[in-house]
């Protein structure tokens, strides 16, 4: 009796911890009801969020009808796409564990190991595709035409492309377009005052343009919190951001970076190469930066970028909203309660529960991610009609001294990513999913991608009139804005970039020796001055050459 | 004879009965737990290249980065300090505070059962649920109630840069006491029962009866916390990541949370993860000599139960 306890006991302790092994399980197909055996398998793997798979289902399910007919394998016809939705397709998690995971085809939601997976062999090469026209989608241009220019260095490497990004994405500010008509919140023609009536004519905006979707506006830094003062005396709270997520900040203002420098001066920030028109040496008497003219910055002397205009511009901005706690409520801003979502739908429901919000900080793709709040208000018979009509746009943003004023808008991509195929693929299957991935890059497709997400893609590309009037009103002022924009991606293929490809993360770009995020410290009184001071006195020329300097 | 090796044949089944079951999970430890340690340790004397496909040895490389860096970087001092802080509130005053709930609640006084249920809730709940109810209740509640009740405003205590700290506290304090306690006072009730009543029969007061017989009856079980709140003092992240992710003012961050965010940072770099493993070794052979001291300290000036 007492060895069968024993065995028991055994049997118990044992299976205890053999059922740890199931986790391994926990890897590999999904869905497995629905697979269609007679078919050939292609896997996918996507990362669960963000933009969601809605978009390459749907591309899926009209490639699978094209090829219905196709014969890979012996004693199968046509092809199914087997996607696999999991947060563990993050960019970390592929580029460390993709000969684990052998899906056919990946999409991380980052993929900042781009340039070291393509080096190990791990992605298939798709130069062919990327460089063959696409005639047989009625285009006579090439994915790598189409791709913006900013891209091209970080993803051609070599003259070989390994993978494409499939997004990309911007900190923005949004505002209610419908709360500023209601309330006079635009400039008036003179750029001055604000209009008097909803029919006057607006200010040409930041850009200097009339008729663009920056008119009314604020044309610079003084006039947006001018803005914000108009906007407390009638009781609107002017900003929101997600207290929670401070890094989203951290985001918005390599946005205010990205507008101030324009595209020469951010090639510069990550080139570390070149001649800059806005090096700050010091400060006058009256705080205001005094800028070098024309300084030559080398690899060696990359550190020098740190003390571009563009980044204590971007400080200055947010130092000003953070002092004026009139400017948004704190407790939101502040405190760990307020996510993204919560942010989200804390500013939708805003104007409805006449509790006015005037502008939410967010990632580009926000509205998409706000379909959950979206939803419940449309099942509110009192707001659903509200909401129908809503015009929530996209605020280009305000040019930090008066002397920009008419310089294009700049946004800062911050989506590093990578879609590619698994080069240890098949060989049967190699064909068709570097064609289905060429297929996801048409324009038609990516018109699509843009309609189902609510977001753009950093590629030429156009949507055409009546699909865009399927669009909520807030994508169809991002698609706007994405044509009237420049967008620069920070990822460059030198050898500093290569090594610390960080340097484009909020992380790098705002660091001190504190290694805190600036709002963190604006709010316990540090100014401007003193933080882009210590943006300097961290990256000096004995840490720059150390730590982060390559030939 | 026979009787003999046929006991032998059955012991010899019995064994390899035995080694077949816990053969997987056996393997299952040496690959999940030993190898993925002696791995983190290898990686801290190893140097990659910028792409992560080569590496060389080098033994103190990432060693004299990490000790360059305590000199220059006031954020790893901080966080330091932090743990060393934070470390003196969950084991001293974390269990003190334990004890004493714990001989309340063993003594079944007035409410002790309400006090068990509150103080075992954490434990039993998702501490990410714990963490957004808490929040929730610090910055949106309490202000809310006070500006109701009172027409005074403040700012929530989670954002205020002055609460914040006092609030961290007492969440991580709330939330050990859990286990703690359930083991406290299952302690507490295998004491002999003989043995409290006579000394209650002498005239041994609560206080007096707690120090002078339950404390050392339960010295072991106390001595097993301070040990294991010692062995976590620069790993403990104070649930700073589940309140803030990685954008924590670095006022309050603590070793275990500068771990971990450097960690996520690396993003999957393998360049990157060496200099994280030596910080990590560092901390093990700072930490293991300061168990070993504690533990002999434990033993012996702990109270004997004779």
């Amino acid at each position: 009796m007492r060895k069968t306890n024993k065995k028991i006991l055994a049997l118990v302790l044992s299976a205890a911890c053999f059922i740890n092994c199931f986790g391994l399980l926990g890897c590999g197909r999904r869905n497995q009801d629905s697979t269609d055996y007679t078919k050939t398998q292609i896997t996918v793997g996507i990362y669960e969020g963000g933009y969601g798979s809605e978009w390459l289902r749907e591309a899926a399910a009209i490639f699978e009808e094209k090829y219905k007919d196709v014969e890979l394998e012996d004693g199968k016809k046509g092809i199914q796409f087997d996607i696999d939705e999991s947060k563990n397709y993050g960019g970390s998690n592929v580029a460390t564990s993709l000969n684990v995971m052998k899906r056919d085809m990946y999409f991380p939601n980052s993929l900042s190991a781009y340039h070291t997976l393509a080096k190990s062999g791990a992605m298939l090469e798709i130069t062919d595709i990327v460089n063959e026209k696409l005639t047989k989608y009625n285009e006579n241009t090439s994915i790598l035409d189409k791709l913006n220019d900013s891209h091209k260095e970080w993803y051609v490497i070599e003259n070989k492309v390994y993978g494409l990004p499939q997004y990309e994405c911007a900190y923005v500010m949004s505002y209610d377009v419908d709360l500023f008509y209601d309330n006079l919140l635009f400039y008036a023609e003179d750029g001055i005052n604000f209009i008097k009536n909803k029919d006057d004519v607006k200010s040409n905006g930041p850009d200097g343009i009339k008729g663009t979707m920056d008119d009314g506006l604020p044309a610079t830094y003084d006039d947006f919190f001018k803005l914000c003062d108009r906007m407390k005396n009638k009781d609107i709270t002017p900003i929101l951001w997600p207290g929670a997520l401070q890094g989203y900040i951290n985001y918005f203002m390599q946005t205010l970076f990205a507008d101030y420098e324009g595209i020469d001066g951010c090639d510069l920030h990550f080139s570390f190469n070149g001649n800059s028109d806005s090096i700050v040496t010091g400060f006058d008497s009256s705080g205001k930066p005094i800028i070098a003219k024309s300084t030559a910055v080398t690899p060696e002397t990359g550190n020098l970028v740190f003390k571009q205009a563009g980044l204590y511009y971007a400080l200055k901005f947010m130092k000003t909203i953070v002092e004026h706690e009139e400017y948004y409520n704190y407790t939101d801003c502040f405190g760990a309660d307020l996510n993204h979502l919560g942010g989200q739908e804390k500013y939708l429901y805003s104007s409805l529960l006449n509790k006015p919000i005037g502008m939410y900080i967010d990632g580009s793709y926000w509205y998409n991610e706000a379909k959950g709040a979206i939803e419940s208000i449309m099942e509110d018979p009192a707001y659903a009609e509200i909401q129908k009509n809503r015009r929530i746009s996209i605020m280009p943003l305000p040019k930090a001294t008066a002397d920009k004023v008419g310089e294009k808008h700049t946004l800062y991509d911050v989506a590093c990513n990578a879609c590619f195929i698994w080069s240890g693929i098949a060989d049967f299957k190699k064909d068709i999913a570097k064609e289905f991935m060429q297929y996801l890059f048409s324009n038609d497709r990516l018109a699509n991608y843009t309609k189902i997400t609510l977001s753009t893609v950093p590629y030429k590309y156009t949507i055409s009139d009546e699909l865009l009037a399927e669009l909520p009103y807030y994508g169809q002022a991002l698609y706007k804005f994405h044509q009237e924009s420049a967008n620069f991606f920070p990822m460059k293929r030198n050898n500093i970039m290569i090594a610390t490809p960080g340097l484009a993360d909020t992380s790098c770009f705002f660091q001190t020796m504190s290694e805190n995020a600036p709002t963190n410290d604006f709010k316990n009184g540090v100014s401007a001055e003193e933080f882009f001071g210590w943006i300097s006195d961290f990256y000096t020329d004995d840490v720059w050459k150390k730590n982060y300097y390559r030939e | 004879m026979e009787k003999s090796s046929f006991i032998k044949a059955q012991n010899k089944k019995d064994g390899m009965f035995f080694a077949l079951m816990v053969a997987v999970p056996t393997i299952q430890f040496f690959f999940f737990y030993v190898g993925v340690n002696l791995n983190s340790i290898l990686l801290a004397f190893k140097i990659y290249n910028d792409e992560g496909t080569e590496f060389r040895v080098n033994v103190l490389e990432n060693f004299r980065k990490v000790f360059s860096d305590l000199v220059n970087y006031p954020m790893l001092k901080n966080a330091i300090t932090n743990s060393l802080i934070v470390a003196f509130w969950t084991i001293l005053i974390g269990i003190s505070l334990a004890l004493i709930f714990s001989l309340y609640i063993n003594r079944k006084f007035f409410g002790s059962q309400v006090f068990k249920v509150i103080l075992f809730l954490p434990s039993i709940l998702s501490a990410i649920i714990i963490v957004k109810v808490f929040t929730r209740f610090v910055d949106g509640a309490i202000p809310e109630m006070l500006e109701i009740l009172f027409n005074v405003k403040i700012k929530g205590l989670m954002a205020n840069p002055k609460t914040v700290w006092g609030t961290l506290v007492f969440f991580n304090l709330w939330i050990s006491f859990g286990t703690p306690i359930l083991l406290y006072v299952g302690a507490m009730s295998s004491i002999s029962t003989s043995v409290l009543e006579a000394s209650r029969i002498d005239g041994a007061s609560f206080l007096q009866e707690s120090w002078f017989i339950t404390l050392p009856l339960i010295w072991p079980t106390i001595s097993t916390f301070v040990i294991v709140g010692v062995a976590g003092v620069l790993t403990n992240q104070f649930n700073l990541y589940s309140f803030f992710g990685d954008a924590a003012d670095y006022r309050l961050a603590t070793m275990g949370y500068w771990l971990y965010c450097r960690t996520i940072e690396a993003g999957g770099q393998v360049s990157k993860y060496p200099y994280i493993a030596a910080v990590g070794l560092l901390c093990t052979l700072v930490t293991l000599p300061a168990v070993l001291l504690v533990r002999g300290l434990m033993q012996k000036i702990g109270p004997k139960t004779e």
